[in-house]
């Protein structure tokens, strides 16, 4: 069975009066970029970390790529599933850049043998392989995260979870961290799910889930939600530039194709209305 | 406040004594601090610097910098000094009022006292500024090895070491936001009682403890998403290789310690 399938899912933090979860069904599917949005508190991060398995629903089931999330898969698990958390700082293991990297590949146990050249690779991956011997003290915000996709990336997973991995960043951080994703989805054979506020982040998904109330509110492709504007508007995340510049074009009585536009696609647009 | 306290003593190289294997470094540095107790004469306490000099010129770091290792702790061996010079007593007396007296003993004393600070911390000086504290760390975790057998989790406390010194500049810098932060707030730390200026630092060491058990909890929750699991066996990235020079400055210390020795029979 392909993707992630979430069953009837219900998870309460412990001492809370109210699930953070209740009764959420989900597919997630395989090779592709989904994007979580909702509003802080709605339950987008409970989900990453129940995928993982760093957390135990009370009740349903979670299938990854037909890996059943209980106790004893969970060393396969954090292998196949590789997370990328909001804080830079709080995920740097190692002292050196290659010994964060190691840090994953030791907890395998992979022989020591192999570990330098699968470092290698990966810091090749996410263009970092000059900083090998780096502190994290060195570094920038953007390039901790570079790092840790690495980390991620030397255990060869199928799945990569960004949860709000460029919100502490700057905009050019957060720029090269996108481009790298974007470069990790061309390669092909890795899942992406990221967990976003972001407009160009939320643009670059394939398939957009929105979360709230304890659930699933909306789920399809993300060109299809992005266009919800008022759906968008009551969730407090921001418009992406192309549909704002769209809706005002529209409210000012220009007939616009009933299509999502990202920004590139608007200006194509209008060049060819104007010319 | 700043790195420096901590890591700032090394000095990056590729001398010798760069080279050398950490454990070496830390046995050696250890074992000579145990020798300086065994030099009773002048003769000895001398042929002892002579080593330490011609180790400290191997180590191709500058003669200022280890005076500005040592420099920090001269306050305290001056005290100590001055206390053994004032309150010792035994031989000939030269000066005395009320408790206090300098007498020939006291001198001599002192004297010793003045060269064990100088050469210990001069000595570990030279251990910190070829090492990174990181090695140090890889050799002390190799040496407590054999404490596995008494059931101690030596892999844990080692990686303990290790995310401790690595997130020593991160707290530091955490610090130094509070810090400046409370002062915006119209705190003042420069002035007042030394026991208000302690009472000042509450403000600061509050929102620091909490920040950390926070970066701790995150840490935690990263380390599992990639797999560590304390009781399972991991595998090392990082070793130590031992070489020929580690055995060849074996032996040499052997020689130094030998001759040491022969000193203090002959005398």
């Amino acid at each position: 069975m392909d993707g992630i399938i979430l069953k009837d899912i219900t998870y309460t933090y412990p001492g809370a009066a109210t699930p953070a979860l209740d009764g959420l069904n989900l597919t997630i599917p395989r090779n592709q970029w989904t994007t979580l949005i909702g509003r802080n508190g709605s339950g987008k991060s409970t989900i990453a970390r129940l995928i993982d398995g760093l957390l135990v629903p009370s009740q349903g089931s979670i299938m990854v790529n037909g890996l059943a999330v209980t106790e004893e898969n969970l060393g396969k698990l954090h292998q196949q599933v590789g997370i990328v958390f909001q804080n830079p700082e709080n995920q740097f293991v190692g002292a050196t850049v290659a010994d964060d990297i190691a840090f994953g590949l030791e907890n395998l146990q992979v022989p020591r043998e192999k570990m330098a050249p699968l470092i290698k690779r990966s810091l090749e991956r996410v263009g970092m392989t000059t900083l090998a011997d780096a502190e994290p003290g060195m570094l920038s915000g953007g390039q901790k995260q570079r790092v840790a996709i690495a980390g991620i990336l030397a255990l060869e997973p199928e799945i990569i979870i960004l949860d709000e991995a460029t919100s502490m960043l700057d905009p050019a951080g957060r720029q090269t961290i996108l481009d790298l994703i974007n470069k990790l989805r061309r390669d092909g054979g890795l899942t992406i799910i990221s967990i976003t506020h972001d407009p160009v982040e939320m643009e670059m998904a394939d398939q957009i889930v929105v979360v709230g109330d304890h659930h699933v509110i909306e789920n399809g492709p993300a060109a299809e939600i992005l266009q919800k504007t008022t759906l968008l508007r009551k969730l407090g995340v921001g418009i992406p530039t192309g549909q704002r510049l769209r809706d005002l074009l529209v409210a000012r009585g220009v007939t616009v194709p009933e299509q999502y536009f990202t920004e590139d696609e608007m200006v194509k647009w209008l060049w060819q209305q104007l010319s | 406040m700043n790195n420096a306290i901590v890591f700032g003593s090394y000095v990056p190289g590729s001398s010798l004594l760069h080279r050398l294997d950490p454990r070496t470094k830390l046995f050696l540095c250890v074992a000579y601090v145990v020798l300086v107790f065994f030099a009773n004469s002048f003769v000895t306490s001398a042929w002892l610097t002579v080593a330490l000099l011609v180790t400290m010129v191997l180590s191709q770091v500058g003669f200022g910098l280890y005076w500005r290792g040592i420099r920090p702790l001269m306050w305290i061996i001056l005290i100590t000094v001055a206390f053994q010079i004032l309150f010792s007593t035994g031989g000939k007396v030269y000066w005395h009022w009320g408790i206090m007296s300098i007498t020939h003993d006291g001198l001599v004393n002192s004297l010793i006292i003045f060269f064990r600070f100088m050469v210990i911390i001069t000595a570990s000086t030279v251990l910190t500024a070829t090492t990174p504290t990181l090695r140090i760390a890889d050799a002390l975790s190799w040496y407590m090895k054999p404490l596995r057998v008494v059931k101690v989790p030596v892999n844990q406390i080692t990686l303990m070491i290790s995310i401790a010194l690595r997130f020593i500049p991160t707290i530091m810098e955490e610090a130094g936001k509070i810090t400046n932060a409370q002062r915006s707030r119209g705190m003042n730390f420069a002035e007042g009682s030394l026991v208000r200026r302690v009472r000042r630092m509450v403000p600061i060491l509050i929102p620091l403890f909490v920040d950390s058990f926070k970066r701790a909890e995150e840490l935690a929750t990263a380390m599992e998403a990639r797999g560590y699991d304390p009781a399972a066996p991991r595998t090392h990235y990082r070793q130590l290789h031992w070489a020929s020079r580690d055995t060849i400055s074996l032996c040499l210390f052997a020689v130094v310690t030998v001759i040491l020795f022969g000193l203090r029979i002959i005398l």
